[in-house]
């Protein structure tokens, strides 16, 4: 007797399918916007700080996808990219050496991921929760060290601010190829390695995934270090960017970072979503605001237009939900 | 740890737990104070201790709606960037107007305003409160700084505009008079009107309310409102006592205010809370505070201790609820 | 497969929660390549012996031995590594994952370097659904399968793991009658493979056409275990029940009045096509279906919880507004729920405070709860169901399952209902309380209450009822009177 597959041929699904290419057909029609409304989007120097722009969050977002697929979420990645700068600019201009800066700068991040994974897994405490107090903790931190005066780089270290700045071949930002390697390695993470397949197993149903063998705790805790490492990566390129450590260096980030992904695609319930899918919100978002600030909208108005499209975001994100 | 307890013994450890709550807390707080005018005598000063409970007062005011929003399952954060814009508000309307009073109606229409968009937001749009009211509080800071970017100056010198945030009602400041007033009415509201009750059921569950004839959106809504009002009342207290309506005003003031409340043994989950409880929590981070101060430690911890404080909360609030759950049968 | 063994066999396992012993004593023993059956009533002991044998409880005292030795299960993956595999009713699957990465997450083979060997995997998978006759595409993402082939990826799954034991727990609760063949006939080959197949079920039919053995419990003990070729239903339904079949439900109301409750073709976006019925005062009307069957989503858009895509509801001729429970409420409905500790209850109030909950208005003036009132009203309620509770105070959720639903039922006869819809009143509640709810529903009637009745107890329906509707797939398949209806005619029309 043979049983096949009677797929759910709902509209709703097949949207669900495509997601990516919705997605980037948003993309394209922004360019085309934009493109129309000012003289100066399509120039190659506006196109390439776009690139490196997008390119911190997207690092980032890397990392918080993969927390976000295990089920979890962490809110103090803003807070971390002013951390972080902070052993890397002291060390940096104690002994002159950019690399010997970025050893401690790193640590820290990750201790941070440590602590996080921690608190959530081993303590039990609701992830939100956790990160949202890091986020105030951490920021009130770097206020109490810095005085709330940045450190600027003393000696001009050359491979500091290529890190930030610098462009192969005259247009293509540094920060640029780590992004591409960055997001080459862990595509290939999520798709093809057992760690990466779990990583979905423990977002989706924790309990089922135990009864295998699997610990959804430690795959966790995994997911804590590496959001928080890839976030300290963002961390040392903002600061090349700033050229300092800046006590107000990440502030509102998070939220950036959390409405491109669940944007893309990765659902803050866990279990679904993909790199590509986070990959192409952050351009979404980045050309948003590059577009606006081409067209002169300020800041603070880019604020109000990042909290609607949060919201916008999410609430899509629950009406996929609902119905799928 | 399930074990053999009857049902009259299950019962009264269970209410031993929730006051057992309260009264640790005000340990806390007392064992807080001792440790503090030990490094700093001036604390038990009088001057002292009227302007912590001056400073509370607009913690408090904004904890009693903050409480009421998480009793029914909900958070605002976003009453940091609300006190700065209706401080901004009243002092250019009134400026504009010369009338105080038109001046706190636009500031409380404000609070009004954003409670009922937080509402709909969640209601409507079904997004997750903590979310939609984080979008809120970036909407509403960057909306205060279109509005005005530098600090909008006192042009017209009223008294009554003076009195709202440093007047006396005989020995009694303003502030402290206000709260008071607010307390004693939401406690009555809360604990043993028909609304209270309804706010707990909503936020214990949602379903039972709903099938109860409970209409769990208009209620939820309206809680955003009463908080945001609530939160603006603050700020309109902190814009006379500043002088000057400041953009930048009120940063953080959410998570003071959270982190109090859920130490004072509100959960996040809904359905549980006191307001005697949200007293002393906040009390006990103002007085943390003001420790801080006094003892000349910098500023910036305070930020540090909120968060701190909010990420310990919850874990007590944790095991707690963990406790009780295994007390009770499978 | 001649020579069968014993695979399984279980000694004397006692299993006591606070105020309950779940399991006073069982044993039982499965052989390979054996369907073997275990059934009894709600609050028998099946899920908690299936619950321990998953590696989910610990047991108090008693033996479990698995191919002959002792067996000591800490977890449930020490439980799927010993060789035994439950499928539970909530499907345990990855929904985001495909049907191979689901079948082999423990452990994926993997190419040389790491990285998952998709081939061998899809070919592996492809295999063990082939060895069971299954046609399923094992790149596809489990979420969009349906109930009935996620059970059969679960089933796959226990071949990965090489179980010995496979346990079904009501696994045919959600399915369609085709399904339900397909499934026989994957448990068949699972026979054929000298798998031991422990199935839990209440339903006789399919003991009878699968099964090679039946186990009854009753009450935590094992009452029987016998060859299906040696009993009969009969027999054991006896063994199951412990009583004459004709247990006696208290029927005193009588006569119907005006009908009070209309509902015309009502249907909803997810199951309910077209549904029409109507209640009269004074009457008892039972409504039977099979799991799946929308009894739930029935009483739900009526009461006005979940929205309705076409049809009206009238209360006393007066439409209510579809999805206003606000409305419903008013308009004199009552709804007790199926779940009462998710959906009914608050569980942090207390006794009188969740009775009370709609009726808040009477004993208010201007806002202000009288509290002596409120309380007086109450106790009243608590005599009168002679529900369980050292004080009204005392807070809800430590109530046990039979009072909690007193306090629910005693909620809505505070109120001056018109039409009160009751659904699965009487689930999961012991014998005792069972009897007096059913007084209770009795009495409703008499009151002149209509009263709509969802239940899946075929006793309970035909003892209750003074008309019986049986739902299928969101449609009304049939309509009986009490004489008229009998347990096959039910039955007939539930399967249509």
């Amino acid at each position: 007797m043979r049983n096949t597959v009677s797929a759910r041929k709902g509209l709703v699904s097949r949207v669900s399918q495509y997601n990516e290419l919705g997605l980037l057909a948003v993309a394209v029609i922004l360019f085309v916007v934009f493109s129309a409304g000012s003289p100066y989007f399509l120039k190659v120097r506006n196109l390439s700080n776009v690139l490196g722009q997008i390119s911190l969050t997207a690092i980032a977002a890397v990392g918080l996808s993969l927390l976000v697929i295990s089920g979890e979420v962490d809110l103090s990645i803003g807070s971390l990219q002013a951390v972080v700068a902070l052993p890397l600019l002291i060390v940096m201009n104690r002994t002159g050496s950019f690399w010997l800066g970025v050893v401690p700068a790193l640590a820290a991040g990750l201790l941070v991921g440590v602590i996080n994974g921690l608190l959530v897994t081993k303590l039990k405490i609701n992830s939100l929760i956790v990160t949202l107090g890091m986020l105030y903790l951490l920021r009130g931190f770097v206020y109490f060290v810095t005085g709330k005066v940045p450190i600027s780089d003393a000696s001009n270290n050359p491979v500091f601010f290529a890190i930030g700045n610098g462009k192969l071949f005259g247009f293509l930002p540094i920060m640029a190829v780590l992004m591409i390697v960055i997001l080459g390695v862990f595509i290939f993470v999520l798709r093809s390695t057992s760690y990466g397949r779990r990583l979905y197993a423990v977002g989706g149903n924790p309990e089922v995934t135990r009864a295998v063998g699997i610990s959804p705790e430690k795959m966790k805790f995994s997911a804590f270090v590496l959001c928080s490492l890839l976030a300290s990566v963002s961390a040392i390129l903002l600061a090349s960017r700033l050229n300092s450590a800046n006590h107000m260096a990440g502030s509102g980030f998070e939220f950036q970072v959390v409405a491109a992904a669940v944007m893309g695609g990765v659902s803050l319930s866990g279990g679904t979503g993909n790199l590509v899918g986070a990959f192409i919100g952050v351009l979404i978002f980045g050309l948003i605001q590059n577009g606006m600030g081409l067209m002169n909208i300020g800041t603070m108005y880019q604020l109000v237009i990042t909290g609607a499209i949060i919201v916008a975001a999410v609430a899509i994100d629950e009406l996929r939900k609902r119905r799928g | 740890m399930a074990g053999t307890a009857s049902s009259t013994g299950r019962r009264s450890i269970g209410s031993r737990i929730i006051l057992f709550n309260e009264v640790i807390l005000v340990g806390i707080l007392a064992l807080i104070c001792v440790l503090i005018s030990i490094g700093s005598p001036r604390f038990f000063s009088s001057t002292n201790i009227l302007n912590v409970l001056r400073d509370s007062s607009m913690d408090i005011i904004a904890a009693i709606g903050m409480t009421m929003l998480l009793i029914t399952g909900e958070v605002d954060l976003s009453i940091g960037s609300l006190v700065a814009f209706v401080g901004v508000i009243m002092m250019d309307v009134t400026n504009k107007t010369n009338s105080v009073t038109l001046g706190v109606l636009a500031g409380l229409g404000l609070g009004a305003l954003t409670g009922l968009v937080n509402g709909l937001v969640r209601t409507k749009l079904k997004v997750n409160s903590l979310i939609g009211t984080i979008a809120m509080m970036m909407a509403l800071r960057g909306g205060v700084y279109i509005y005005r970017v530098a600090a909008v100056q006192n042009y017209h010198s009223l008294d009554a505009f003076f009195q709202i945030g440093n007047g006396y009602l005989g020995f009694l400041p303003i502030p402290i008079l206000l709260m008071a007033v607010l307390y004693v009415v939401f406690l009555f509201v809360v604990n043993r009107t028909v609304v209270g009750r309804r706010l707990y059921a909503t936020g214990g569950n949602a379903t039972a309310a709903r099938i109860s004839g409970i209409n769990v959106d208009r209620l939820k809504i309206a809680t955003f409102v009463t908080s945001s009002i609530l939160a603006a009342v603050s700020g309109i207290i902190l814009v006379s006592r500043m002088n000057s309506g400041q953009p930048n005003a009120g940063q953080n003031f959410e998570i003071s205010v959270v982190a109090g409340v859920i130490l004072g043994g509100t959960s996040l989950g809904g359905g549980e809370g006191t307001l005697i409880g949200t007293l002393i929590g906040v009390l006990i981070l103002r007085v943390i505070n003001n420790g801080i101060i006094l003892l000349g430690w910098n500023q910036d911890l305070q930020i540090v201790v909120a968060g701190f404080v909010l990420i310990v909360a919850v874990y007590f609030d944790n095991k707690r609820k963990a406790a009780r759950a295994k007390i009770i049968t499978t | 497969m001649n020579e069968q063994k014993v695979i399984l066999e279980v000694r004397s396992i006692v299993k006591e929660f606070p105020g309950v012993r779940a399991l006073a004593g069982v044993d039982l023993t499965v052989k390979t390549g054996e369907v073997h059956a275990l059934v009894g009533e709600n609050g028998a002991g099946k899920s908690t012996l299936i619950k321990i044998l998953a590696g989910v409880y610990r047991r108090d005292s008693g033996e479990i031995l698995f191919e002959g030795s002792p067996l000591e299960l800490n977890s449930a993956h020490d439980s799927l590594q010993k060789g035994i595999k439950v499928v539970f009713q909530e499907l345990a699957l990855i929904k985001g994952l495909s049907v191979a990465e689901n079948v082999f997450l423990e452990s994926f083979p993997l190419r040389k370097g790491g990285t998952i060997d998709w081939k061998t995997l899809n070919r592996r998978t492809r295999e063990i659904l082939d060895s069971i006759g299954l046609d399923l595409d094992p790149t596809v993402k489990v979420s969009r399968l349906t109930v009935s082939q996620q059970q059969m990826v679960e089933i796959a799954r226990s071949l990965s793991h090489e179980a010995k034991l496979v346990i079904m727990d009501e696994p045919t609760s959600a399915l369609t009658p085709n399904e339900i063949r397909l499934l026989f006939d994957v448990i068949r080959r699972l026979r054929g493979m000298g798998i031991g197949i422990l199935y839990v079920t209440h339903k006789l039919e399919e003991v009878f056409e699968l099964c090679d053995r039946v186990t009854v419990f009753r009450d935590g003990h094992r009452i029987s275990c016998r060859a299906i070729t040696d009993t009969n239903t009969n027999e054991v339904v006896t063994d199951m029940v412990g009583r004459e079949i004709t247990t006696l439900f208290p029927r005193t109301h009588s006569g119907r009045g005006d009908r009070v409750l209309s509902v015309q073709r009502l249907s909803t976006q997810e199951k309910l096509r077209g549904v029409s019925l109507e209640v009269h005062a004074g009457e008892v009307v039972g409504v039977f279906g099979l799991l799946g069957a929308g009894r739930t989503e029935l009483a739900k858009a009526i009461f006005g919880l979940d929205g309705v895509s076409a049809g009206e509801i009238a209360v006393r001729g007066t439409r209510l507004r579809p999805g206003s429970t606000t409305h419903s409420a008013h308009a004199g409905l009552g709804l007790l729920t199926e779940d009462r500790k998710g959906e009914g209850l608050v569980l942090q109030m207390s006794v009188s405070q969740n009775m009370t909950l709609p009726s808040l208005r009477e004993f208010s003036a201007g806002g202000y709860i009288r509290t002596r009132a409120e309380g007086a009203r109450s106790q009243e309620f608590v005599d009168k169901l002679a529900i369980k509770t050292p004080s009204l105070k005392h807070k809800v959720e430590y109530l046990s399952g039979g009072n909690q639903q007193k306090v629910l039922l005693a909620r809505w006869l505070m109120k001056k209902l018109t039409v009160i819809i009751l659904d699965e009143p009487t689930r999961g509640i012991d014998v005792g309380a069972k009897v007096e709810i059913h007084r209770l529903i009795d009495e409703l009637a008499k009151g002149g209450l209509a009263v709509l009745v969802m239940t899946s107890e075929m006793p309970e329906l035909l003892g209750v009822s003074d008309r019986i509707l049986v739902m299928s797939a969101g449609r009304i398949t049939g309509e009986f009177s009490r004489d008229q209806a009998t347990q096959e005619k039910i039955l007939a029309a539930a399967i249509a």
